[in-house]
């Protein structure tokens, strides 16, 4: 992956209406780690994490991939986003096209591949998260599972510096999670900038090189998931991994 | 199932004979007792339509009898002793009833062929602009869509007709389109192409060149679908069939219409009644299909939209490779209702006195042999058949694009 896959936030806010969602986050990541975000829900997380490739606007802030401010103009947001892959919690495949098209659509169009080409590829990474025996079949036709790697699979067919995680784990059952998730820790331990979005705190644990715990729109603690699991300094992240746990 | 662990249950349960335990019974008891109360009530039913349709025969020729009418269909190869202002094939005085049905039929598919397409066009580019993100376009079309649907068709077939046609200038001063189409108050002249005395050879040519593309394309298609680089022949098989129509049409002449004394000579003259049916069939359908365009689009998630933006996809692109292709599934029921409506409305034709099947068979040919009966049920016949086309087309089309849901 590239060198230059920094992720800078400077003093962001964000308001929906009249309430913050985000409040002053300012944050620097560096290329080639595992950042796991995480916190109660609503406290901004996954806003946060949708500002990073633009699909959330803001009012207050600035944030930068690789040095490029993430701009406002669409030209801009579409050249970053070629860059920048995301997964999200519902997968979002395309349900009209088979797993391969999903993988393909992207590279083909956007980055101007050959069919033949991108065909490849694609069956090479949908190998390596291990749906390749369903290449043919209609998105929709597969478990949740197995389209979450898809989805995955379709991200990384960009070739993307950073890989986003939108709670790639909340919407599917234990079995399939662990599926996932062993692509995730495969991915972060070769060496993908990726920021994740989980409740997982097992994950975290294992591949994060720095967990970000957010509250109520403002980052609160971060540390490495070794600190952080161990002696939490404030009382809030207590608080909530205590939830976690006792759940 | 371990026989050991389930003695009990399989003597109590799967027959004394010891029958093997997975062979599945053609029906349950439920499926069985479902179809034993179908087959009732579905002959029931039948014995009744039975029962209604001979009382309506025997009534209705005892009555034709009894007023000394004449019936059958043999009125068909009569002379039918008029004229068509407007027909696809030549329709004389000595043609019969039969061709006079046969050129108010093709009059019919021809208004409802160019309505269909170009309201779904229309409709689909209104449709769009009402969830463009640029407030001015979405205005324009919301505008159009409420004032076009909440008005009687009637009343936009009469606002052509009588207002906006006959506005139009004179045949000395028609409107011209680069001096090959001319629009005036009476009709709408086009260029159209002569054949030649090979015509016959010529209309051959070109359907070989249609059934080439057809055929390329779907070999290519299932190809596809197979996982398999589509072979070369498919490629050569459209792009054959494609060199060849074109070189098949160059090769006709146009005749361009040409102004004559009082009226334009040569090209094709579409009557003002055609022009100002198709128009309002066109205008007022287009304003239901955008809302079907408009609730197929919407329909589809947001999520699907994120997800192609975050692959760096710009917005038309998204629109065209994942939003309408999956609109179009929710929007084929509407949408083959709408055509059937279509079709149904041309009827309308009447009112402007566009010579329609309605028109010169339900209305001119009836009164003139007085077969009600029969002309009514080939009428309805003919209607019924295009409309069950319609539903055909377009639940094949949703069987091939239907998705796998889990």
């Amino acid at each position: 992956m590239s060198v230059n896959a920094t992720i800078a936030v400077r003093s962001l806010s964000k308001w929906y209406g009249s309430w913050r969602a985000l409040r002053d986050i300012s944050l620097d990541i560096a290329g080639g780690t595992c950042t796991v975000l995480c916190g109660p829900s609503g406290s901004g997380k996954s806003t946060l994490l949708r500002c990073l490739n633009g699909l959330e606007e803001w009012q207050q802030g600035e944030v930068a991939i690789g040095g490029v401010a993430v701009g406002y103009k669409a030209r801009e947001l579409r050249r970053l986003r070629r860059d920048v892959g995301m997964v999200f919690q519902h997968f979002n495949l395309f349900p009209h096209l088979t797993v391969l098209d999903n993988v393909t659509l992207a590279p083909r169009i956007v980055r101007g591949r050959r069919r033949g080409e991108s065909e490849d590829h694609a069956m090479h990474l949908l190998e390596r998260v291990g749906v390749a025996e369903h290449a043919g079949k209609l998105s929709s036709a597969l478990s949740g599972g197995q389209q979450q790697r898809v989805a995955i699979a379709r991200a990384l067919a960009m070739q993307p510096h950073v890989l986003l995680f939108d709670e790639p784990t909340s919407a599917l059952d234990p079995e399939s999670v662990k599926e996932v998730l062993d692509v995730m820790i495969d991915l972060a331990r070769s060496g993908t900038t990726m920021v994740v979005v989980t409740h997982e705190m097992g994950f975290a644990r294992r591949v994060a090189g720095r967990v970000i715990f957010m509250d109520k729109g403002s980052i609160v603690e971060t540390g490495a998931p070794d600190e952080f699991f161990d002696c939490p300094c404030t009382d809030r992240a207590k608080a909530f991994l205590g939830d976690i746990v006792n759940r | 199932m371990a026989a050991s662990d389930q003695d009990m249950a399989s003597g109590l349960w799967s027959g004394a004979d010891g029958s093997d335990a997975d062979a599945r019974p053609q029906l349950g008891p439920r499926q069985r007792w479902a179809r034993r109360k179908a087959i009732l009530q579905q002959a029931a039913v039948l014995l009744l339509v039975a029962t209604l349709a001979v009382l309506l025969v025997r009534n209705t020729v005892a009555n034709l009898q009894a007023r000394g009418l004449a019936s059958g269909f043999d009125f068909l190869w009569q002379e039918a002793g008029f004229k068509m202002a407007f027909s696809l094939i030549a329709v004389e005085p000595t043609s019969t009833y039969g061709r006079v049905f046969l050129a108010g039929l093709l009059n019919s598919l021809l208004v409802a062929a160019i309505s269909i397409v170009a309201t779904t066009i229309l409709g689909f580019i209104i449709g769009l602009a009402r969830v463009s993100p640029s407030t001015p376009v979405r205005l324009v079309a919301r505008g159009y869509v409420e004032v076009v649907r909440n008005l009687p068709l009637l009343l936009h077939l009469l606002l052509w007709q009588t207002v906006i046609l006959r506005s139009l200038p004179t045949v000395r001063e028609a409107i011209g389109f680069g001096d090959v189409a001319f629009l005036s108050n009476r009709g709408l002249y086009l260029p159209a192409p002569v054949a030649g005395g090979a015509a016959a050879i010529l209309t051959a040519a070109v359907m070989a060149g249609l059934a080439a593309i057809v055929v390329g394309c779907v070999v290519r298609r299932r190809a596809r679908a197979r996982g398999e680089t589509p072979p070369r022949f498919g490629l050569a098989l459209v792009a054959g069939g494609l060199v060849g129509n074109a070189a098949a049409i160059s090769t006709l002449d146009w005749q361009i219409p040409m102004l004559a004394g009082f009226d334009y000579r040569g090209g094709l003259k579409l009557m003002p009644e055609f022009v100002s049916l198709v128009a309002a069939l066109i205008i007022y359908n287009a304003a239901f299909i955008a809302e079907i365009v408009r609730a197929g689009v919407q329909s589809v998630g947001r999520g699907q939209k994120e997800a192609a933006l975050a692959l760096g996809l710009s917005s038309k692109l998204i629109l065209r490779l994942v939003i309408v292709p999956q609109a179009l599934r929710v929007m084929i029921p509407p949408l083959a209702n709408q055509y059937t409506h279509l079709i149904k409305a041309s009827a309308l034709a009447t009112v402007v006195g566009f010579p329609d099947l309605v028109n010169v068979f339900l209305g001119t040919s009836l009164n003139q042999t007085g077969r009600a009966v029969e002309i009514v049920l080939i009428t309805a016949f003919v209607y019924l058949t295009l409309s069950a086309s319609v539903a055909l087309a377009t639940s094949a089309y949703a069987r091939r694009v239907k998705l796998v849901e889990r």
